[in-house]
C-alpha cells in the first residue's frame, strides 16, 4: 500500500487540487492519483480564508474524492490556521497505515478460512 | 460516408451555417503542453490540405513545438491578445492535443491566456473539437469523467471520440499496448483521423445545410 502526504502552505494549492488543475509536479501527481490509495492533505492559511465559503466548497470536493484532511490548528489568537505539527501528521499516516494493514490481514484470513 | 462516427452523426442532426459564400473553411488549431504536441506539425499539414488554418499555442506547448522551423510560410501563428480577431475569423476550432490542465481550466472558466480566452468567448453555434491527450492514470482519474461531462452539458464542445458519450463525442486517447501495463499512455488519436473526422463533419454540414 502506498501513502502520499502533502502539506500546502497556501490556499492556491488546495484550489488547484479541487479544480483538477495540474501545472506542476505535485498537482500532476494528485490529478493522476489512484484514490483507492490514501492521500492526506494538511492545509495552512489565515482564519478568514479557512472560514470562507469557497474553502468549504473545495474541502467538500476533496472529501468527495476520498482525500483525508488533517485540519489546521488556530494560532495567534485565532488569526491564523497553522498546519499541524509534523509529528501529528506522521502519527495520523502511521495509524491509517496500520489500520489498513490490519484490515488486509483480517480480509486474507477470512478468505483463507472460508476456503477450508 | 462513415455515418457511424458520432461526430458525423451530430453534424447531420445539428447543422450549422458557417458562412454565406462557399470557400475553404477557416480552422483555428490549438496545441497544449503535452508530449503529443510533437505531432502538431503533422496535424497542421493534414488540415492545410483542405482548410485555411491559424494556430494558437499555450506557453507550455512551446517546449515541444519550434514555431520558427515547423510551419509552412504564410501560416498565422498567434501568441498575443488577438482573441477578437480570431473569434471573427474562425469557422471551426480544434484543440489537439488537449491537456488535462487546459481541460480543467476550460471547466473552471479560467481564462489566463489567449487559448482559454478564445474558448470562453467562442460562439457555440460554430463547431468546436478537442482531442485529449494524457497519461492513462489521468484518463482513468474521476476528474476526467467529471470534466468531460461538464464540457458536454455546459460548453457544447464536440469532443471527438470513438466511444459515444451521450450527445457529445470525444477523440479518446489510445492505450499503447506495445509498451506493457507500466508504460501505457493515453496518447492522442492520430492527426489524420482528427482531420478526417472534422472534414467529413464539415462536408455533411455543407451538404445538408447548404449556404
Amino acid at each position: 500500500m502506498l501513502l502520499f502526504s502533502a502539506s500546502f502552505a497556501f490556499i492556491h494549492g488546495r484550489h488547484e487540487i479541487a479544480g483538477g488543475l495540474c501545472d506542476d509536479l505535485l498537482t500532476t501527481i494528485v490529478r493522476a492519483w489512484d484514490y483507492r490509495k490514501p492521500l492526506f492533505v494538511a492545509p495552512s492559511m489565515s482564519t478568514c480564508i479557512w472560514r470562507n465559503s469557497f474553502t468549504e466548497e473545495h474541502l467538500g470536493e476533496i472529501d468527495g474524492l476520498g482525500i483525508m484532511l488533517i485540519p489546521p490548528v488556530p494560532v495567534n489568537g485565532d488569526l491564523e490556521r497553522a498546519m499541524v505539527e509534523p509529528a501529528t501528521i506522521i502519527s495520523r499516516v502511521k495509524a491509517s497505515y496500520k489500520k489498513q494493514k490490519m484490515e488486509q490481514k483480517e480480509g486474507s484470513s477470512s478468505t483463507s478460512s472460508g476456503q477450508v | 460516408m462513415d455515418c457511424s462516427n458520432p461526430a458525423i452523426t451530430k453534424a447531420m442532426s445539428e447543422g450549422v451555417r458557417l458562412h454565406t459564400v462557399p470557400r475553404m473553411p477557416r480552422i483555428l488549431l490549438a496545441a497544449c503542453g503535452c508530449i503529443d504536441a510533437l505531432k502538431f506539425r503533422l496535424l497542421c499539414q493534414e488540415f492545410s490540405g483542405w482548410a485555411k488554418i491559424s494556430v494558437v499555442f499555450t506557453k507550455s506547448s512551446l517546449r515541444f513545438i519550434d514555431t520558427e522551423s515547423l510551419f509552412p510560410k504564410g501560416l498565422n501563428v498567434y501568441r498575443s491578445n488577438s482573441a477578437n480577431e480570431l473569434l471573427q475569423w474562425a469557422d471551426i476550432m480544434v484543440i489537439a492535443p488537449l491537456s488535462a490542465h487546459t481541460l480543467a481550466k476550460i471547466v473552471g472558466g479560467i481564462c489566463d491566456d489567449l487559448l482559454t480566452r478564445i474558448v470562453q468567448a467562442w460562439d457555440r453555434k460554430k463547431p468546436f473539437y478537442v482531442a485529449p491527450s494524457m497519461h492513462l492514470f489521468m484518463w482513468k482519474n474521476p476528474f476526467t469523467e467529471r470534466h468531460l461531462k461538464c464540457i458536454e452539458e455546459e460548453h457544447d464542445i464536440t469532443i471527438i471520440t470513438r466511444k459515444e458519450r451521450g450527445s457529445m463525442t470525444v477523440i479518446e486517447p489510445q492505450e499503447d499496448e506495445d509498451k506493457g501495463e507500466e508504460c501505457e499512455i493515453g496518447a492522442m488519436v492520430e492527426p489524420s483521423e482528427i482531420s478526417y473526422t472534422v472534414k467529413i463533419a464539415h462536408e455533411i454540414i455543407l451538404t445538408y445545410y447548404p449556404c
